[in-house]
């Protein structure tokens, strides 16, 4: 099945501008990293901002950037490329990770703790330097609803098997599904097969229910 | 690709680099004091996007961007590392970019100088607001939600701008070649 379900375009622009949380950067990064088009559109944002970054006056440095420059340039070593350190490292090839996330986790699925909630769904939440918003994996058994929720910020699913759905629409592989502050969804796997996902956000989902508000804490969901 | 790099690449030529660093500099420099780094962590910056420039010169591949778009996206990544202290997915761009698929369709460079005068004039001819919100986003560095403050405007009307401009610049190079 091909991609339907893109980030939003506000999401695109902030991802290329480098202002998006570390965790839902994940996610968008993920994305990309199964679909072209939206590749294509990423190169074409930081055109933008390099068009941007063209037109920008800079205040006059009295000559302090000349020799910057100058000095910068005396050094240089003609014999220096650097051999792209960024591909020296292999993501490793996972059948359910896309190539971020396990380059991140630094293992593949099969070695992912889960830890088991209600419904028979499982969770890992994977680990993040304090302000760069959450994300957690989820496993959700055949045909499973979820809990209830709100969001009191952004809110992006990538699905990586199975179908993903709510009131919004059917989401599938490579898909993203994209919640704001104050909207609420009940999502569910609704496919024959487990549904796994990525979810980040910017806070904490808020359930609907008082009873999972109680729990939430304990269980860690 | 431009006179100036090729003579990076081809010559090492210290003097094409030098021009290139004296007009990019300083607009980097400028760009993240906007953002809030500090001098010290700026000029950092600045030297190292520049040296990413010189030992990483062959690696630009001027059919997937311009010189321009190639340094903004050093210099945001090292201020992601640096100044927000975020984790930098665009690591892997590279493998990314080996993947088939879809590819930019200017392969020459004159069509290359079409396409940059036609995103360039899309960009100019953005109405104001919608202008706004990308220049808050890539020069600021600012998130939807510190737009929307900024401007006293709800965070949809935010989405929304983006949304028109996005498609129009879009529009601008699928459409215009």
């Amino acid at each position: 099945m091909s991609i339907r379900s893109h980030p939003q375009p506000g999401t695109l622009i902030s991802y290329a501008a480098g202002t998006l949380p570390g965790a839902i950067a994940g996610v968008v990064a993920c994305h990309l990293s199964v679909c072209p088009e939206c590749r294509a559109n990423l190169r074409l944002l930081e055109r933008i901002g390099g068009l941007m970054l063209e037109r920008l006056d800079s205040p006059d440095s009295g000559g302090a950037a000349e020799e910057l420059a100058a000095r910068r340039a005396s050094r240089l070593d003609p014999a220096f490329f650097a051999a792209d350190a960024d591909h020296t490292d292999p993501a490793p090839d996972d059948p359910l990770l896309p190539a971020p996330l396990a380059r991140y986790l630094g293992m593949g699925s099969a070695d992912i703790p889960w830890k088991s909630l209600p419904r028979g769904v499982k969770q890992y939440w994977v680990k993040f330097p304090a302000g760069s918003g959450l994300m957690r994996l989820l496993k959700v058994p055949p045909h499973t609803q979820l809990l209830e929720h709100s969001h009191l910020g952004q809110e992006v699913t990538m699905v990586l098997k199975g179908i993903y759905s709510d009131h919004t629409g059917d989401y599938v592989p490579g898909d993203i599904c994209e919640m704001d502050e104050g909207m609420e969804h009940e999502p569910a796997g609704t496919s024959d097969e487990e549904c796994v996902c990525i979810v980040a956000s910017e806070m904490p989902p808020r359930y609907s229910k008082w009873y999972a508000r109680m729990v939430q804490p304990l269980l860690g969901f | 690709m431009s006179d100036g790099l090729k003579k990076i690449v081809e010559d090492r030529d210290a003097t094409a680099f030098q021009s290139l660093f004296l007009t990019f500099g300083p607009k980097v420099r400028a760009m993240l004091m906007r953002q809030g780094a500090d001098s010290a962590t700026a000029d950092d910056i600045v030297q190292e996007t520049m040296l990413a420039v010189w030992s990483k010169s062959h690696l630009f591949a001027p059919d997937r961007g311009t010189i321009s778009a190639w340094i903004y996206a050093i210099a945001r990544n090292l201020r992601l590392d640096r100044v927000r202290r975020q984790i930098v997915w665009e690591q892997c761009r590279g493998e990314l970019e080996n993947l088939n698929g879809i590819e930019d369709e200017a392969d020459d460079s004159l069509a290359r100088e079409a396409d940059r005068m036609h995103l360039a004039n899309a960009l100019g001819a953005l109405p104001p607001e919608q202008y706004q919100v990308i220049q808050l986003s890539f020069m600021e560095g600012l998130s939807q939600t510190e737009i929307a403050d900024r401007l006293h405007v709800p965070l949809g009307t935010v989405k929304s701008r983006m949304r028109l401009a996005y498609d129009k610049l879009r529009c601008s190079v699928e459409g215009g070649v």
